[in-house]
């Protein structure tokens, strides 16, 4: 995996996973994070790999896949400011999906392995990065709780199913 | 595969295409109404004979219910639904205002005389006449049913509304009926197939043609081929099938038909029924039954284009096959659009009270098979689709604007 040179304290900072920290704590985690630019293609997990590192997606974007070939399909594309790899540093699955570069991308990688080791230890600034780690899971879990009632009530009535088909019927296509 | 199911494929994959929701799909492609009634009549030998009576009325968002009525023991419920159902798109098709229908008797006319079907039939419309009429179901001949029976249909309806001939079409020239009417499938299915050639810049003369089935249907496009310098190498009817590579001589075979009612004992080579279907040949055309081209054969056709004259010819299974190989198919929905059209014809001169000449009728059939075979060509070239799907894309895609646009209560 390329890996690039160590953060300061400074660039931490200006992520929105460190911006809650205090300098101190940030200078304690700069040397478990490093700067990943990353090609066209290139990727930064893979399914299947056993690795806990942890991923933020500064600038491009990425794309989310599972499977390969004629079975690949497309979960998700991911923009900056995105978290990418918590699942395994949480759980230590491996990577339950491949994440690639769609263009230029630059990433800071967290040293998963590092990180746990704090942890566990009780360190401080470690235990910062994970509650920071946990806002963004429980964002996302409300995220997909709200998507999930909206699943389960009717969104639309017939009436907007109607409009939304004749829209679509007479922009579309000339019978 | 059942005659239903095959055309719910085809609906479904057009509906794919388009984009429309299940629940759309779902309203679609069931019927507003469907009716079966008790039908009894007495026989010539005095014994009662109860046959099962249905219409099944598909939609009427484009305009009236319009489809055949058909005298045949497989008549049913899944029978009238299906092909009340295909009526829908095929005159969504030929862009006439037409929504679907279709019924029928499952009786067999075979063993009735005339006058126990004549007395059928006025029994059937004093069941359905409530159902039907000029602005409401207008019934045509299908299987086993002509100009007879919908003679005695239009009078039988004229004891209960008054004089309403436009209540029925394919009635005789004499009584109300349109010139032109008994050529029109053949007339069409012969303008669609010049129309794809057209296409191509390319011309019916000298393009081999076999043609399957040498009915009323067969017939007139073998004879409108022939006219136009095309080689009818081989033709089949029930009793046996002929060829000759240089081309036969259709106006001879037409008029041996007509004396010995079959086209065997013709000067040309005969060969086995079936045999006709594995011709080399640029231009099939299946004009007798459903299904005689099927997974199991679809191999062996050697023709490069495959025209539906007849309804379903070609089924599911062969069609993929054969448009997997660059053999394309004509649509039995555009293709053999030609008798309804000039039904519509029948009507609206039905409507007007002015007769049309023949020249009329089929200069206003070439108009609008012209522009129902450029219609769907095009969409089958925008959308990379088969000329099938393009079709029914065609059909669904204007009864759904009218249904949007009428609204849905």
């Amino acid at each position: 995996m390329p890996t690039g040179k160590t953060l300061s304290a400074e660039g931490l900072g200006e992520l929105t996973l460190f911006a809650a920290l205090t300098d101190a704590h940030r200078r304690e985690l700069a040397d478990l994070c490093s700067a990943m630019p990353l090609g066209e293609g290139e990727p930064v997990v893979r399914e299947g790999e056993a690795s806990r590192d942890l991923f933020l997606l500064t600038e491009g974007s990425v794309r989310v896949s599972t499977g390969s070939g004629a079975q690949a399909q497309e979960l998700a594309v991911i923009q900056p400011e995105a978290v990418i790899g918590e699942l395994s540093l949480i759980l230590g699955e491996p990577r339950s999906a491949t994440v690639s570069a769609i263009g230029p991308a630059s990433l800071v990688r967290v040293d998963g392995e590092g990180l746990r080791a704090r942890q566990a230890a009780g360190d401080p600034a470690a235990l910062q990065l994970a509650w920071q780690i946990l806002a963004k899971l429980a964002a996302r879990q409300a995220a997909m709780n709200r998507e999930l009632l909206s699943l389960s009530q009717p969104t639309t009535t017939a009436g907007d199913e109607v409009s939304r088909l004749r829209d679509k019927l007479f922009a579309e296509w000339s019978f | 595969m059942s005659h239903f199911e095959a055309t719910n494929r085809y609906i479904k994959k057009a509906a794919g295409v388009l984009e429309l929701s299940q629940r759309i799909e779902d309203h679609l492609i069931a019927p507003e109404r469907e009716v079966a009634v008790q039908v009894s009549t007495t026989l010539d030998n005095g014994q009662v004979a109860t046959y099962r009576g249905f219409r099944v009325q598909h939609k009427n968002v484009r305009g009236p219910f319009k489809g055949g009525l058909r005298y045949h023991p497989t008549v049913d419920m899944d029978d009238a639904r299906t092909l009340a159902s295909l009526m829908t798109w095929k005159t969504a098709v030929l862009d006439v205002p037409y929504g679907g229908g279709k019924g029928g008797i499952d009786c067999d006319p075979g063993d009735l005389s005339e006058g126990e079907q004549e007395r059928l039939t006025r029994k059937f419309i004093q069941k359905i006449h409530e159902i039907i009429g000029p602005q409401t179901d207008i019934p045509a001949p299908d299987v086993n049913t002509g100009p007879q029976v919908m003679a005695w249909i239009m009078d039988e309806y004229a004891k209960f509304h008054g004089f309403a001939p436009a209540v029925v079409t394919g009635k005789p020239v004499h009584l109300s009926g349109s010139l032109g009417r008994d050529a029109a499938t053949g007339r069409g299915v012969s303008i669609a197939t010049r129309e794809y050639f057209r296409r191509l810049g390319e011309e019916l003369a000298g393009k081999r043609f076999v043609v399957q089935g040498f009915g009323n249907v067969g017939a007139h496009l073998a004879r409108l081929f022939h006219e136009a310098g095309a080689r009818v190498v081989g033709v089949a009817d029930g009793s046996g099938a002929l060829r000759d590579d240089r081309g036969l001589d259709v106006p001879a075979l037409i008029a041996h038909r007509a004396e010995h009612g079959t086209v065997k004992g013709f000067a040309a080579d005969e060969l086995a029924r079936d045999e006709i279907l594995y011709l080399p040949c640029d231009v099939l055309v299946p004009a007798a039954l459903g299904n005689v081209i099927t997974a199991d054969n679809a191999g062996d056709i050697r023709a490069g284009l495959i025209v539906e004259a007849a309804n379903a010819p070609v089924t599911p299974e062969a069609h993929d096959h054969l448009e997997g190989r660059g053999v394309h198919v004509l649509p039995d929905i555009l293709a053999n659009a030609g008798g309804v059209t000039v039904s519509y014809f029948e009507w609206v001169q039905n409507i007007q009270q002015f007769r049309w000449t023949e020249e009329q009728v089929n200069a206003q059939l070439e108009d609008m098979m012209q522009r129902a075979c450029g219609k769907v060509f095009d969409i089958a070239k925008e959308r990379d689709v088969d000329f099938r799907t393009a079709a029914f894309i065609v059909g669904l895609g204007r009864v759904a604007q009218a249904m949007v646009t009428r609204g849905i209560q």
